[in-house]
């Protein structure tokens, strides 16, 4: 009962998201509407590096107390995550070709936002391929722990490197020069939410769906 | 559960496409030269003639006060000056006229001829790359919807195997 009100709050606040993206904010001068990738490219890198870092928290907790929860738990969010980075390189991919002129290119933020990706990949398909056990979930938690280096890495690599990536619009990194203000900020933070309660849900569901799989060893 | 929320969602893909060829469809882009400006006894701007890159004239109303037209504009060594009449009246018609010396074209943003944005032109279209957005959005519900039938399958393999 409280996953489907959950599910029902996550799709009005994602209708209302849908509407605040192509209705209610405004129109940015420079770029035009391809600007409006901004409302799911930022929401969904925030999941999936939040995701690895919260994997990364899950594995060390597993490794302490050695209790199969928190490895579901943390194969569950690198599965979303994993959605989440693709959806965060795609739009991003997207979003280059229009405003730079090119698909890629090999700068410090892409880059390691791609070895973000790569990153997921390895955990999934280790923990695939590798037979079932303790020492299967002992090694994808240290990949955890090692993969979540990345994150901070690709939070700071626009301040460090200052290449085409524009700089933080929000948060504490955010400049007066690079900030968003007004309409278009209330959206963001709107998406954001949008999307950390779509995760939280997808992540709620994989749990149970492999709590469920685990205990009938499917 | 999951077929219901599925059908919801894939219904509201469907609903909201329209959506990106209606956004913003009250606003309109138009670029062209300053070809008259109309400037009160206080200094203030209060519109401007625009001769748009067809050769048509329009007229463009100026706003301040509440929700005042923004401004964005260069000077010839590529100085930009961003702002408004509530901030500096004068400069904004300092700066249009220097505009209209050098017939510099500018694009507008505008709503029914009330300017929203002033800014110096874009050398391209900028209200077009739709298929770029529209791309974006449909790959992403698209992972999204896909991952969700992905685990409705595991939950049915389990049901079966159960």
């Amino acid at each position: 009962m409280v996953r489907q009100i959950y599910l029902i709050s996550t799709g009005i606040v994602f209708t209302i998201s849908i509407w605040m993206i192509f209705l209610w904010a405004p129109t940015e001068i420079n770029q035009g509407q391809v600007q409006r990738i901004l409302y799911l490219h930022v929401p969904f890198a925030w999941a999936s590096m939040v995701a690895i870092i919260a994997i990364a928290f899950t594995s060390f907790l597993f490794l302490l107390t050695k209790n199969d929860r928190w490895d579901n738990l943390s194969q569950s969010l690198a599965e979303v995550g994993l959605v989440s980075a693709v959806v965060m390189l795609f739009s991003g991919i997207v979003w280059a070709k229009p405003v730079w002129g090119v698909w890629w290119t090999g700068e410090a933020k892409l880059t390691t936002a791609l070895v973000l990706f790569f990153i997921y990949c390895a955990y999934l398909l280790f923990r695939n391929y590798f037979p079932p056990g303790n020492a299967r979930n002992r090694i994808a938690a240290i990949i955890a722990l090692i993969g979540a280096i990345d994150s901070p890495i690709i939070y700071y690599a626009a301040q460090i490197w200052e290449q085409n990536h524009p700089k933080a619009v929000v948060g504490p990194l955010a400049s007066e020069e690079s900030s968003l203000t007004g309409d278009m900020v209330i959206t963001l933070l709107f998406c954001v939410l949008t999307v950390t309660l779509l995760f939280v849900g997808l992540v709620w569901t994989q749990y149970q769906t492999n709590k469920l799989l685990r205990s009938k060893n499917v | 559960m999951f077929k219901y929320v599925f059908s919801i969602l894939l219904l509201l893909i469907f609903v909201s496409q329209p959506t990106l060829v209606l956004a913003d469809d009250h606003e309109d882009l138009i670029s062209g030269v300053i070809n008259a400006i109309s400037i009160d006894d206080n200094g203030y701007v209060e519109g401007i003639l625009l001769m748009m890159n067809n050769g048509d004239f329009m007229n463009i109303d100026i706003k301040s006060g509440d929700n005042p037209t923004e401004f964005g504009l260069e000077n010839i060594a590529g100085d930009r000056w961003v702002g408004n009449q509530n901030d500096n009246g004068k400069e904004v018609a300092s700066k249009l006229e220097d505009h209209q010396k050098r017939f510099a074209p500018i694009t507008v943003l505008h709503e029914k001829g009330v300017a929203k944005e002033i800014v110096d032109m874009e050398k391209r279209n900028v209200s077009s790359n739709l298929n770029f957005l529209f791309a974006c959005f449909a790959v992403a519900w698209i992972a999204f919807f896909g991952y969700l039938v992905i685990i409705n399958g595991r939950i049915k393999k389990s049901a079966q195997n159960g």
